[in-house]
């Protein structure tokens, strides 16, 4: 009598430790994978009391798949997931994958075993997987793909690959090399929440698999900037406060995504970036620049850019994105070391260098201009009609022409007196020198500006614009206007200023293609605007280099003929 | 031996990060995993009066070929098959069928046709042999439905398996699902193991079962209720 009192003592004793044992959920029991009627979630059974049975039976179970399967075939076509940079061609989820969607894909009842003749009789009537994170559908085009092989020849066909062999033992492929689901989760086990197999936080799980060239060091990986709780919760999803724990989760999700290629979080490009790059996560607000007038408009296009596209193939549709100039899984906070050259911030970017090869990780800020501006243009009018015409800035730009502002090497032209201190005549410019924020306390960058062209600054290409610091304070930003106003380059720059003719009446600012131009009608960026600069009564117009600070002009601009004025640095003007 | 494979287990536990809860964590499973046994134990001590082999599913004696017989479809006294080594005074025709076995992408041990003791049960229970085929007699009276697991064994669990002490904490069950003292006989478990000429001790379908009905009632012969998957869970640590 005894003995059965101490053992009731000790069940209960024991029953207590039972129910402190649930915090922890490293055990089936403890999970909402436990369908049974003790369950924790909201998806369990009404009565049911076995927790294997919804999936596994000892004996009679499924003979097509493995583990003694005991839910019902699902009867799916799915679509799988596909992408223009994936290398393999997953088919029909396989193996453990389908396993996982005989509940996940929402087709089978919850309750449906193979064991059991009646379907087992889920708490408040439910009888499939209620929509929401659980439930995929048959549509996993926006999930991660499984059901592939990944080995050493996929490695190395993707580049950003680790090796399978050197895998973590908690990420497992299946007997045939296969990827499944159960790689990333661990239905049994969900210590890590979803069921993963190993925490992903700061990207754990994904960089397991994923070696993103650049990502260890990129700002995405490493910032500890938080979401200020204004606006739109950048990561609902996940228990990170900071961009480096969510990592790649920033932009990605694995399951359920709102653009399917590439698994973003949102189906418009743009928002996937905008959502922290708004002044809520991220300090500067890159948003609000696109509500400028003038702007690259990414929020223009959708599913235009392809991460595959090749800007040399003549085939790429016309639109811009932010990942058209900036790598998410490289970019940094680094500065320039100085033009040419890149800042972090367009790190790993595509482009097309000077002799209009594709590059893949550009060096020269020009290149990510020119796979838009260059051989390939979107820009199919011209702004100002000019004696030679010509749209392609990579051939503007090109150090062979008779002039050219200095972006791709040192100008032409050695003697240049406006130059503010600073500059010189060896001095190399950026396109973002001139195309820019006009903020000046603003972020960086041609991602909007309030002034034509995108540029930072007001250039006025207007006839008759009366000049002043503010009308041409763009060209003012390297040219010293008292220089200019002073007429030290010998050209009466002066009178033509005071008669109301805007620079760009005779300087065509970005260069002379040397295809089209010569060293001798088109150094000084020489190529009158046309509208502006008429030709003269013996129906001439134009410039000639007489040598260092020295021109001739033919031409008729503003009702005035120019018959063969020359200019020099002493006389300044001569008829 | 308990003491022994407590230490190595708490030892690798102190190599897992998130130690003090993976810790914690264990002890709390092992409270769980006693109390478990100690039910066990309470339901075999109030139900053993009632269960038994009288009157179960294994009871044929009802059957008109048994002779009104409980024990002989299976057992006999005197002059026993020698076809299986060990096998207890039997009486029954032995199978010699060859079974597909089961087989998973993530199961380490490579199954065998099955061995011993788990023949005898599939002498039944593959469908081969009649059930009243045992003594002298050649019966005609095959088993059916889901009694019959026929002798394709890809979809039952495996079985003539040995099994393998697990390093890893976290991975397998712990010591006290099957220990109760050091040095303790594998066949003595609340879910026996099976030894067969010095190999490992090997899993077999009497490991589940028990044919002679001492467990909970209603519940295919299973040596312990599997209610919350109790039986599963004594093994699979999930």
């Amino acid at each position: 009598m005894s003995k059965s009192i101490s053992i009731y003592i000790l069940t209960g004793f024991l029953m207590i430790a039972i129910s402190y044992s649930n915090a922890f959920p490293g055990t089936i029991q403890f999970t909402k994978h436990n369908l049974s009627v003790t369950g924790p979630g909201s998806n369990k059974a009404a009565s049911e009391d076995e927790i294997c049975i919804f999936c596994h039976v000892p004996h009679g179970g499924r003979t097509d798949i493995p583990f003694l399967w005991n839910h019902k075939a699902q009867t799916t076509t799915y679509t799988p997931y596909t992408s223009s940079t994936l290398h393999v061609t997953p088919g029909q989820p396989t193996g453990a994958s389908r396993q996982c969607l005989s509940c996940h894909d929402g087709t089978i009842a919850l309750g449906g075993l193979v064991s059991r003749p009646d379907e087992v009789l889920f708490a408040g009537g439910i009888r499939f997987m209620p929509p929401g994170d659980s439930n995929l559908g048959t549509d996993l085009s926006d999930d991660h793909p499984v059901s592939f092989v990944y080995d050493t020849s996929l490695a190395l066909a993707n580049g950003e690959l680790e090796w399978p062999s050197t895998l973590p033992p908690k990420i497992k492929l299946d007997k045939d090399n296969m990827l499944q689901c159960t790689a990333c989760h661990n239905p049994h086990n969900d210590t890590f929440k979803k069921f993963l197999v190993v925490s992903n936080q700061y990207s754990g799980l994904c960089t397991a698999c994923h070696s993103r060239t650049g990502w260890t060091t990129s700002s995405h990986s490493v910032s500890s900037a938080q979401w200020n709780s204004q606006g739109t919760d950048p990561w609902p999803d996940t228990d990170y406060s900071t961009v480096a724990e969510n990592g790649c989760s920033n932009c990605h999700t694995s399951h359920l995504a709102g653009s399917k290629e590439r698994l973003l979080h949102y189906a418009f490009e743009e928002d996937n970036c905008l959502v922290c790059h708004n002044g809520n996560v991220a300090s500067q607000n890159i948003e609000i620049q696109f509500t400028k007038q003038y702007k690259h408009p990414v929020q223009d296009y959708t599913n235009k850019h392809d991460a595959a596209e090749s800007f040399v193939s003549g085939t790429v549709p016309k639109h811009v994105e932010c990942v058209d100039c900036h790598n998410p899984h490289q970019a940094d906070n680094s500065p320039s070391p100085g033009p040419p050259l890149i800042s972090g911030a367009n790190k790993g970017v595509s482009g097309i260098d000077s002799n209009g090869q594709e590059v893949t990780g550009v060096q020269n800020l020009y290149s990510i201009c020119f796979k838009c501006h260059g051989d390939n243009n979107v820009i199919s009018s011209f702004p100002i009609t000019r004696q030679i015409g010509q749209l392609n800035t990579r051939l503007e730009f090109n150090p062979g022409n008779p002039s050219f502002h200095p972006v791709q090497s040192v100008g032409r032209n050695t003697d240049v007196p406006s130059l503010l201190p600073g500059l010189s005549e060896n001095s190399i410019i950026s396109c973002t020198d001139c195309h820019n924020n006009d903020e000046t306390t603003g972020p960086k960058g041609p991602h909007g500006s309030s002034f034509k062209y995108l540029l930072q600054k007001k250039y006025n290409t207007d006839d008759y614009t009366t000049e002043s610091p503010s009308e041409y304070d763009l060209c003012y930003k390297c040219h010293s206007r008292s220089s200019l106003l002073s007429d030290q380059s010998g050209f009466p720059h002066k009178r033509h200023l005071m008669s109301r003719a805007p620079c760009s009446a005779c300087h065509d600012p970005h260069g002379i293609s040397s295809s089209q131009g010569n060293s001798t009608n088109n150094t000084h960026l020489i190529n009158f605007d046309i509208a502006i600069v008429q030709t003269s009564m013996h129906g001439s117009r134009y410039f000639k280099d007489l040598g260092k600070f020295k021109g001739q002009c033919s031409l008729r601009c503003h009702n005035r003929n120019h018959n063969g004025w020359s200019y020099d640095e002493f006389t300044r003007h001569r008829n | 031996m308990w003491f022994i494979c407590l230490d190595r287990s708490i030892s690798v536990i102190k190599r897992i990060q998130e130690m003090e809860i993976k810790i914690l964590s264990y002890y709390i499973h092992l409270i769980n995993k006693c109390m478990v046994v100690a039910i066990v134990s309470l339901i075999f001590a109030t139900t053993s009066s009632f269960a038994g082999i009288t009157g179960s599913v294994h009871d044929f004696s009802t059957q008109g070929w048994s002779a009104g017989r409980i024990c002989t479809v299976c057992h006999t006294p005197h002059n026993a098959s020698q076809t299986i080594a060990a096998a207890p005074l039997w009486n029954h025709k032995v199978t010699t069928a060859t079974y597909t076995l089961y087989t998973s992408p993530t199961m380490d041990e490579t199954t065998v046709q099955p061995l011993g003791i788990s023949k005898l049960c599939l002498s039944c229970h593959d469908g081969t042999l009649a059930v009243d085929s045992f003594g002298d007699q050649t019966g005609s009276t095959f088993i059916s439905g889901e009694a019959n697991i026929g002798t394709d064994l890809s979809n039952d669990h495996p079985i003539s398996v040995s099994w393998t002490h697990q390093t890893i904490v976290g991975f397998g069950p712990q010591c006290t699902n099957c220990h109760d003292q050091i040095g303790e006989d594998p066949s003595k478990f609340v879910l026996p193991f099976y030894k067969y000429a010095g190999g490992p001790a090997k899993i077999e379908c009497s490991s589940c079962h028990d044919p002679h009905n001492n467990g909970p009632p209603n519940e295919k012969l299973l040596r312990m209720s599997n209610n919350g998957s109790a039986l599963c869970l004594t093994c699979h640590n999930r």
